[in-house]
Order: C-alpha cells, then sequence, then structure tokens
C-alpha cells in the first residue's frame, strides 16, 4: 500500500497543477481560473464545482493563500496567489509529469515498433 | 413582532434559509447569550426593504447584481461573493409523468399534460424567477425549439414569490414540477433533473453565452423596467452602512465563508467559492 504524500498535489487530470500554474502567472479568482482552465486543458470537462473544490483543498494544505479583492465594477471575490511552498509542490509536479511523459513516449515507441513488425516483435 | 434593537438581524434570500441558520447555530455556541432576528425573502424583495429603511446587520442574498442595482453605494459598500448554484427542474415520486421525465424531454412533458402543474417563483422579487426566465429562452435556442419560451411562460400559472415557497409547494403536491436552485431541491428532498450547462447557469465559461438572453422586470421606480441578463448564478453577503453590530456581522461572514461556512454550504448543496 503506497502512502499519500500530504505534501503533494494530485495529478488527477491535472487539474491542480494547471490551477497553481495558472495562479503563478496572475493571482486570479475562482470565477476567472474556470473560465481560463481550458486554455490549458482544451479537452477536459471539467466541473465549475470541482475546480472550486480543489482550489479550497490547496489552499487547506497551504498550497494557495487567498485574501478578499473587490473589483471597480463587480462584487469582492476570493482573490488567490500561489505560496512558496505551492511553487515546490508544482515543481515536484512538474518532475512527476515528465517521467509520466517518458513512461508514455516509451509505451508509445514500443506499440509503433511492434505494429509495423504486424504485432509480434519477437518475429523480428 | 417586536424588534430587540441590541439583537443581530439578518435578512436572507429564501433559497440561503437552512444553511443561515446553521451558521447562526455556530455564532449562538461562541455568544450563548445572542439573541438573534431572521427575516428572509426574495432577494430583491430583501434589497428594496434594507433600501426603504429596515436596519439589518447581514443582507445575503441569491446575486451579486441585485446589490449593484438596489444597495451599493447608498446602503452598502461591497458585497462578496461566496457561493454558486445552477437550477434544475424539481419534482417527487407523485408528480405526473415523473416515471417519464428526463433531460431530454422534460419540456415536452411539461407542456403535454392539462393535469400536469408546473411552477417558478417570481422573477420581480427573487433571483430563481428571472433565472428560470432566463433558462427557457437560453433552452429555446439551445434545443432549436422556436416558440419554447412563449409555451413554457403561457402553460406556468403557479407562481411563487420565492424559491422556498416553491418548493414547499411540491412537498405538498400543489405543483408536480418546479424551477429550483439544485441546492433548495436537495436540502428539501426532491428528485431533480439537471439540465446542459449551456443552459443550467452554473459555468462562468459560458458567460458570454448566458448572457444572450435577456428578460425584463419590474425596475426599483415606478414605469421603469430592469433588464436582466443571463449570468452565472453566484450569491454574495454584504454588511449594511446602517448595522448596528458591523464587528458582529464582519465575525458573520468570515463564518460563513470559513472552512466551517464552506462546510456548511457544501453540506446544503451549494458550492462555497
Amino acid at each position: 500500500m503506497s502512502a499519500k504524500n500530504s505534501d503533494e498535489i494530485s495529478l488527477d487530470k491535472l487539474i491542480e497543477p494547471s490551477l497553481l500554474l495558472l495562479v503563478q502567472k496572475k493571482p486570479s479568482h475562482g470565477y476567472e481560473l474556470i473560465q481560463n482552465f481550458n486554455c490549458l486543458n482544451p479537452e477536459e470537462e471539467v466541473e465549475p464545482g470541482t475546480i472550486y473544490r480543489h482550489l479550497r483543498k490547496m489552499e487547506k494544505k497551504g498550497f494557495l493563500e487567498s485574501s478578499w479583492k473587490t473589483s471597480e465594477s463587480g462584487p469582492a471575490r476570493r482573490l488567490y496567489n500561489i505560496t512558496g511552498e505551492g511553487m515546490k509542490a508544482l515543481d515536484n509536479a512538474v518532475v512527476k509529469i515528465e517521467q509520466q511523459k517518458q513512461e508514455l513516449e516509451h509505451f508509445l515507441a514500443v506499440y509503433r515498433e511492434q505494429d509495423k513488425q504486424g504485432g509480434n516483435l519477437d518475429e523480428a | 413582532m417586536k424588534h430587540n434593537p441590541d439583537s443581530f438581524k439578518i435578512i436572507h434570500a429564501g433559497a440561503l434559509r437552512k444553511p443561515v441558520k446553521e451558521c447562526i447555530h455556530l455564532m449562538m455556541k461562541r455568544y450563548p447569550e445572542l439573541q438573534v432576528e431572521l427575516e428572509y425573502a426574495g432577494s430583491r424583495a430583501c434589497a428594496r426593504a434594507v433600501a426603504g429603511g429596515k436596519v439589518v446587520d447581514i443582507i445575503a442574498l441569491a446575486d451579486y447584481k441585485v446589490f449593484n442595482e438596489i444597495l451599493i453605494p447608498r446602503f452598502v459598500d461591497t458585497s462578496f461573493v461566496f457561493a454558486t448554484d445552477q437550477v434544475v427542474l424539481a419534482f417527487d415520486e407523485f408528480s405526473v409523468n415523473s416515471d417519464k421525465i428526463n433531460r431530454h424531454n422534460w419540456m415536452d412533458v411539461l407542456l403535454d399534460s392539462n393535469w400536469l402543474k408546473y411552477g417558478r417563483s417570481d422573477q420581480h422579487q427573487d433571483p430563481c424567477g428571472y433565472r428560470t426566465l432566463i433558462l427557457w429562452k437560453l433552452a429555446e435556442k439551445y434545443y432549436n425549439r422556436p416558440g419554447l419560451y412563449d409555451a413554457l411562460e403561457e402553460k406556468c400559472t403557479d407562481i411563487f414569490p420565492k424559491s422556498i415557497d416553491l418548493a414547499g409547494a411540491l412537498m405538498q403536491g400543489k405543483v408536480d414540477y418546479g424551477f429550483e436552485y439544485l441546492s433548495v431541491a436537495r436540502q428539501m428532498g426532491l428528485n431533480y433533473i439537471q439540465f446542459p450547462r449551456e443552459i443550467n447557469l452554473s459555468d462562468p465559461r459560458l458567460a458570454e453565452y448566458y448572457a444572450g438572453a435577456q428578460i425584463k422586470i419590474e425596475g426599483c421606480y415606478p414605469d421603469m423596467d430592469t433588464v436582466i441578463t443571463g449570468a452565472p448564478i453566484e450569491f454574495a453577503v454584504a454588511i449594511p452602512r446602517n448595522s448596528n453590530r458591523k464587528e458582529l456581522a464582519r465575525e458573520f461572514i468570515e463564518l460563513l465563508t470559513g472552512p466551517e461556512g464552506e462546510e456548511i454550504l457544501e453540506q446544503n448543496g451549494l458550492i462555497p467559492c
């Protein structure tokens, strides 16, 4: 059984790394982050409620901090900023994503080679 | 009812009845001697009461735009967005044709039977009312059904002052179906159909699309209409300028928007934001 490290962010659907990356670029409120989320993940249909829940979860873990920000014409909304811990968590996530990318590339290379050989590498 | 000048006074949208009461219970644990007066109505009716001189310490509404239109800057400085929701079609197991209705045929089921009654809240008093009308306009476009808005409006004769009254009517069997907030449907244990996000007013990514639908409602002054533009649902809370207990009001907002309040909102089907 693998222990879940509470200092890590979830890589599921890249929701948490994407949110940290967006907030690192510019402190933002949830409404804005939902609007911008699909720029990074065009194919991913994530519910707004899911994004708000991940933001609160990452704030509880200390990766984000929030304060009320009043806009000129609108209401005050919770504005999220990335913390030092959040930066580290994002760096760690990127290392894991790189590893996953290499694993996926290796898998695809083997698959393509096998496909080229008619499905059986041993016969080559 | 006689008012205690020292009591902590809250006026709020009916849809927020349960979460506001639960937050007040937490406040009363901190301050056992606290006297509280809670009043609820449709959000526009709440705002008009405060604009008419009613003294309260907290006003919590189902649409931040009601603050902008009626209360800011004369009666309120700023509102704070704290939750989102979506509009659903609520019903119970005894509703006519409840075994046939689904997210694809809901409009036909509502319109086809002479025995079936459906309701909504009043667009002039309650955001759930104008959001329902906006949803019907968006549905006409989304399903490519010209005339759908007029047909739904013509047949809908059961109109209630606020969404919580509509939920009560559903539970009593006075209407078969009601256009409600998801949170209210869950709080009341009702069945519901979720609409596609293109029409349910839940998604900020579709803000521009929602804005393509508009309706007119009564404005703040006689013979002056207000145009309501479709937008994602956002609940907001504020401290009116005439509050006598501003320190306590700030503490209430911190509680509502903090971890304890977020848990209460989630349990009541709202999405804290």
